[in-house]
């Protein structure tokens, strides 16, 4: 009797060994795989402002060109967020004192399927909300070519 | 004469076949957030072209005076300019601040893209065709 329990006890560790040591595969995380993930989805959100001018026709003309412009300041954020901007700077001491600061910030992109979701006019103010949902496959079919 | 006969059949089969497909792109210029500058081209598509459409929006629009179809667009620029927004826009913007002023300059293009316009029961289809 004592020797079928010892027996037993001696199979039961051996299994427990050769399982333990056997490790528990993940499959392999292909990257190009990984840039076709939909999960990592991210909005961006910006708010764009454009001033009526003052020279209009009428005060529809005044608000049509406010939007506009508010449109183009926010498809300007947008292209800070996605592709970043370019600063130069430029600072002159003299005599110990500052005499001049010239910062120049440059942004060059390609915005597609931006959506306005918000729009308001006041005080000859427009300001719109723009919103555009990116991810890394998002970002490969429109803008990588 | 037979030139100018040839011509005028390559004319009107142009017209006949390309007649409801258009060229749409669009640039405006902001300086400190006020439009300095707009460029809105309609133009019909002089060569004929096979493509995939992508509809872009409905409108409430309807062509009761019976214009032709490019007058109407031109028309109505302002209120179809919105479908193209989704479109590729290409921007640049310079924005330079100094120590008592400061300048901001924007530009953006909406690039040339063949679009077509269908009008049914007071709605107007655009559609973009790649």
């Amino acid at each position: 009797m004592n020797r079928w329990f010892v027996t037993l006890l001696a199979s039961l560790g051996l299994i427990l060994v050769i399982s333990g040591c056997s490790s528990k595969s993940e499959p392999a995380k292909d990257p190009k795989a990984a840039m076709y993930d939909f999960s990592n989805e991210k909005s961006f959100v910006v708010y764009g402002e454009g001033i009526a001018p003052k020279n209009t026709v009428s005060p529809a003309q005044a608000i049509a060109l406010a939007k506009r412009a508010a449109i183009t300041d926010g498809y300007r954020q947008l292209g800070e967020k996605l592709y970043g901007v370019k600063i130069n700077s430029t600072e002159t001491v003299q005599d110990a004192a500052l005499k001049d600061s010239r910062i120049t910030a440059q942004v060059s992109a390609l915005v597609k399927d931006a959506a306005i979701t918000d729009a308001t006019f006041r005080d000859g103010l427009y300001s719109i909300r723009m919103e555009i949902t990116m991810s890394a496959r998002r970002w490969h079919e429109l803008f990588a070519y | 004469m037979a030139r100018t006969f040839c011509l005028l059949i390559l004319g009107t089969t142009q017209a006949l076949f390309c007649s409801d497909l258009f060229w749409f792109s669009y640039k405006i210029v902001t300086a400190n957030s006020i439009v300095i500058y707009e460029q809105k081209n309609i133009a019909p598509v002089m060569i004929p072209f096979e493509g995939k459409a992508q509809k872009l929006c409905t409108l409430p629009l309807s062509n009761t005076q019976n214009l032709p179809k490019e007058q109407f667009l031109r028309k109505h620029f302002d209120t179809i300019l919105p479908c193209f927004y989704q479109l590729s826009s290409h921007l640049l913007a310079w924005n330079e601040q100094h120590l008592k002023y400061g300048n901001d300059r924007i530009e953006l293009v909406i690039e040339p893209v063949r679009f077509t316009v269908d009008f049914k029961d007071e709605f107007a289809t655009i559609n973009a065709i790649r």
